[in-house]
């Protein structure tokens, strides 16, 4: 109950995700030099309890059974929630009508992705990047270094700026940040030199801040880099064919948003509509309705993607909790009406 | 900018003859008008904008409706009035504004006072909300609510008869000497008068001191209408006319329908009625005004939601069970202490009486939505009070001795007055954002956890009784008590354990996740484990009786928190904005609970050390 507390208060301060991860995503919490248990040790402990009572100390009976059947779902519960803790995976696509895609964004972890020619070569996630190191991957014909990666990041004007920089790192430096509480405000950003690919040798700038990307030119192919939110394959692809975003009349705010999209697997293709609170659920993807964006005067459609193998346990714990509740009332009833 | 523009064209209009003659409102009441996102009765859109720009409550009867027929048909009266209150110091400083006594203004000071700060408006405008002072809230408020204002003054600008009209022009439009000429019927020769506003111009180029008194008049009437045009073309705040084309249930405003106008003949006719409506107004016509106004509700609506709706208003029910809870309190106290039954019963039908009228306005407040009773903080409010008091008439009906009348007409009462603290300036029959908008979900997990919070506030004040009691009773007396304690428990447990994860499976089906350890669920967490922890130490036997009672007593702070504090953090997705006086208030309840758990606590635990010592 502490942690609850002390997890909910601090998301005030050091905003939501941050709270989560710290609070209630952890074993230990260090309060100072003292470690206090997190909530994932919390409830480990909680769950053993709750084994070991139902194993040692609950004599199997009749009258018992609601109880046994109640403390049961909580276990269910929480088993639910290690197995959405161990697998699930979440991301978002952001659609305008027309466009498709089979790809996931994640909602927190990024990559520097290098392609060629429009075409991604390689993803380095921030574990991968490590200052100084080259990163001599076989389709690069020249070598990429990283000079610095931050996050959160913020631009600074460069004070001397020297001929090997090169693009918007020429004027532009870049330096780590006081986390925000605002997800959105923390953003990376990274510096990163290339040698080896001739007149375009240089350290370059390189972050989700800018729209404009490094882009370089070596022997006859042009190589862009970008850091943006990692992605994963889906299985399917999602094609938005037409966005919905009804207001109540006279004003603007939303009653709801409607996405009517295509789903294509292995060329078979259906129609489906995605709302507010009537999820696509499809090959253990839920997509659901996000929210929207408006980007040049058009709609597009953000849906949040998930797969979830513990999905279904909440709704299993629920019904045994009903079940169990109520069938210790009626047992209790019973008892008392024969006596 | 178009303020001044306007209050230009304000000054030309003919004025109003003045008298008394009474108007009935009755029907005019009755009209619908779609107005933030829902067709409402013109009551309700008067009393909400009465509320906002006075602070007040309407005053009984229909003057809400009669002040607000002023604003639409009598605006230049309107804006000399001074209606608009403004009590912080701050803003009055920040805009150089005198203190009155009465803390009112006119729309007309404010305007110029506005008009003249209009790059201190754009400052405040710019900042960041979390920067804002409670000061620059409230000029960025009043700004909003001037434009409102201005909007609705100006809604029928294009039916008020212009002065000045030359006589030729009269002729053209067959119109006898003293009939009213407003811009609407001008719209008929407006291109003849144009042809003929050029020829002058070409005869005499733009010297006006060289026009005939007819050409000044033809010049200046065409320069008021372009500028009304200008000025008032884009007015959409009053949407009275429903379209006959556009099914996404679209109205309409008198200017929308001239600029972009569906033509059809059911519009047509009710712009007539409005047309014939203000110039009954204008003079004061009782019998026109009542044709029309009556002509007018038959707009194609829900007239029976209508109806509804403005006797919700106009008898206030939630305002009667308030009074009828305080006076079952205040008799359950009596009755108690002077163990008079006849009090006692007299006491049972005044909660039994609240709670039928509490229901009652929950009834109506559905049927006026269309939708389950609880969907805002405000609604959450009102429907937990409501449990209390059933709550209450269920524990009495077990035992008659008053307790259950005294605490759940108090908790039913604070609860009533605190929503309407809450509903502060807002539209208490407001509609839902996307997410919320789902009768299913609405239906049961708020309902439920909602039960929960009122069974939970019914199991604290009743532990609070206990502590009261205790001071001088032993325990075995008060086993009874514990017992009922401990029962309501269990209720409370299992409707905010099931409604607990009932709005984890909504998450889950809206957002993707069971469980996100937002503020709203963390509370909601909060609340189930303090009861898990104190029923299971209760039945294990380590916690003791008194322990027990004394943790349920303070289950109304961890309410009071997880269910209203949370929003003070303003974070996750369940938030719904809060108040600093509400803040206050929270704290200042947290605080004298708290004040009171102690000191009953160590009252009691002293006096049994005497007693042992004696």
């Amino acid at each position: 109950m502490l942690l609850l507390v002390l997890g909910t208060v601090a998301q005030r301060y050091i905003g939501l995700y941050a709270s989560q991860k710290l609070f209630f995503g952890s074993f230990i919490l260090w309060a100072g030099p003292f470690p206090l248990p997190g909530a994932y040790s919390v409830l480990a402990f909680i769950a053993f309890s709750i084994s070991a009572k139902l194993l040692l100390a609950s004599p199997f009976s009749r009258q018992q059974l609601g109880v046994i059947l109640t403390h049961t779902s909580a276990l269910v519960l929480l088993l639910g929630g290690l197995i959405t803790a161990l697998c699930r995976e979440e991301g978002y696509v952001v659609l305008g009508e027309g466009e498709s895609t089979h790809f996931v964004s994640d909602y927190h972890d990024r990559a520097l992705t290098v392609s060629r020619n429009g075409v991604e070569l390689l993803a380095l996630s921030p574990e991968e990047m490590h200052v100084g190191d080259t990163v001599g991957v076989a389709p690069l014909p020249f070598t990429l270094s990283i000079t610095r990666y931050c996050y959160p990041c913020m631009l600074v004007p460069r004070q001397f700026t020297k001929a090997v920089f090169k693009g918007l790192a020429k004027d532009v430096d870049i330096t780590a940040k006081t986390p925000s509480s605002e997800e959105s405000q923390n953003q990376a950003a990274v510096l990163l030199g290339i040698r080896g690919a001739g007149a375009a040798d240089g350290i370059y700038l390189a972050s989700e801040m800018l729209k404009e990307q490094p882009d370089i030119a070596a022997g006859s192919d042009h190589y862009t880099f970008k850091i943006e939110p990692t992605r994963r394959a889906l299985p399917f692809s999602v094609k938005l064919q037409h966005f919905d975003k009804s207001d109540y009349p006279g004003t603007d705010m939303a009653k709801s948003y409607t996405s009517h999209v295509t789903i294509n697997d292995n060329s078979a293709e259906w129609n489906a509509i995605i709302e507010m609170n009537q999820p696509l659920r499809y090959r253990g993807y839920t997509l659901y309705q996000s929210s929207f964006v408006e980007n040049d005067g058009k709609l597009l459609s953000v849906l949040a993607v998930v797969n979830n193998a513990g999905a279904w346990f909440p709704y299993i714990a629920i019904s045994m909790l009903c079940a169990g509740l109520l069938l210790h009332i009626v047992v209790t009833f019973i008892e008392k009406a024969r006596r | 900018m178009k303020w001044l523009a306007i209050l230009l064209l304000l000054i030309p209009f003919s004025s109003v003859a003045d008298n008394h003659t009474e108007l009935d409102y009755k029907d005019f009441m009755r009209i619908p008008v779609l107005h933030e996102g829902r067709i409402k009765p013109m009551d309700s859109v008067a009393r909400i904008m009465f509320k906002r720009i006075s602070g007040h409550d309407a005053l009984p009867g229909n003057s809400a409706s009669a002040w607000f027929a002023g604003v639409l048909f009598d605006p230049v009266r309107a804006g000399a009035q001074k209606w608009f209150l403004v009590h912080s110091p701050d803003v009055l400083h920040m805009l150089s504004l005198p203190e009155s006594a009465e803390g009112t203004y006119s729309y007309e000071e404010l305007e110029g006072a506005l008009a003249s700060h209009t790059p201190l408006l754009k400052l405040v405008a710019a900042k960041d909300k979390k920067d804002q002072t409670a000061a620059d809230q409230e000029v960025l408020r009043l700004f909003f609510l001037m434009n409102n204002f201005a909007e609705f003054m100006e809604s029928f600008s294009l039916l008020m008869p212009l002065a000045d009209i030359d006589p030729q022009v009269r002729e053209k439009l067959g119109v006898k000497d003293n009939a009213d000429v407003t811009y609407f019927d001008l719209l008929k020769i407006r291109q003849t008068l144009r042809e003929e506003l050029k020829n002058i111009v070409v005869r005499k180029q733009d010297h006006i001191d060289k026009y005939s008194a007819h050409e000044q008049s033809i010049a200046s009437l065409m320069y008021r209408m372009d500028l009304l045009e200008a000025a008032d073309k884009e007015n959409a705040l009053l949407r009275v006319i429903p379209s006959s084309w556009d099914e996404s249930g679209q109205w309409f405003s008198p200017w929308s329908v001239i600029e972009k106008g569906d033509g059809s003949p059911a519009s047509a006719a009710l712009f007539q009625h409005w047309h014939l409506l203000a110039q009954a107004y204008l003079h004061k016509d009782a019998a026109l005004w009542k044709a029309e106004s009556e002509a007018l509700s038959a707009t194609p609506a829900r007239t029976w939601a209508l109806k509804l709706e403005v006797l919700y208003h106009r008898l206030n029910p939630l305002g009667i069970s308030l009074a009828l809870y305080i006076l079952a309190s205040v008799l359950g106290f009596v009755a108690t202490i002077r163990r008079a039954p006849a009090i006692l019963t007299a006491s049972y039908g005044a909660l039994l009486t609240g709670a039928g009228f509490h229901a009652a306005a929950l009834c109506a407040r559905m049927a006026i939505l269309m939708r389950p009773p609880v969907g805002t903080l405000y609604e959450s409010m009102i429907f937990v009070s409501f449990i209390a008091s059933a709550f209450g008439l269920w524990l009495e009906q077990n035992k008659k001795n008053g307790e259950g009348l005294i605490i759940t007409g108090l908790i039913a009462s604070l609860l009533l007055a605190c929503a309407s603290v809450f509903a502060a300036d807002e539209d208490t029959l407001g509609v839902l954002v996307a997410v919320l908008n789902t009768r299913f979900w609405l239906a049961t997990h708020v309902v439920c956890i909602t039960t929960g919070y009122g069974a939970s506030l019914v199991a604290a004040m009743l532990a609070h009784i206990y502590l009261i009691k205790r001071t001088w009773q032993p325990a075995s007396m008060l086993a009874l008590l514990e017992q009922r304690i401990y029962r309501v428990a269990i209720v409370a447990l299992f409707f905010t354990t099931v409604g607990t994860m009932l709005g984890g499976i909504w998450a889950d089906q809206s957002w993707g996740r069971f469980w996100g350890w937002d503020p709203k669920e963390n509370g909601a967490l909060l609340i189930v484990l303090w009861l898990i922890w104190l029923l299971h130490g209760r039945v294990g036997g380590q916690i003791s009786v008194l322990g027990f009672v004394i943790g349920m007593a303070s289950l109304s702070i961890v309410v009071m928190l997880a269910w209203v504090g949370v929003n003070l953090l303003s974070v996750g997705l369940h938030s719904y904005g809060f108040t600093s006086v509400a803040a206050n208030g929270l704290l200042i309840f947290c605080t004298t609970e708290a004040v009171f758990i102690v000191v009953t606590s160590i009252a009691i635990y002293t006096l049994r050390k005497i007693k042992h010592a004696a």
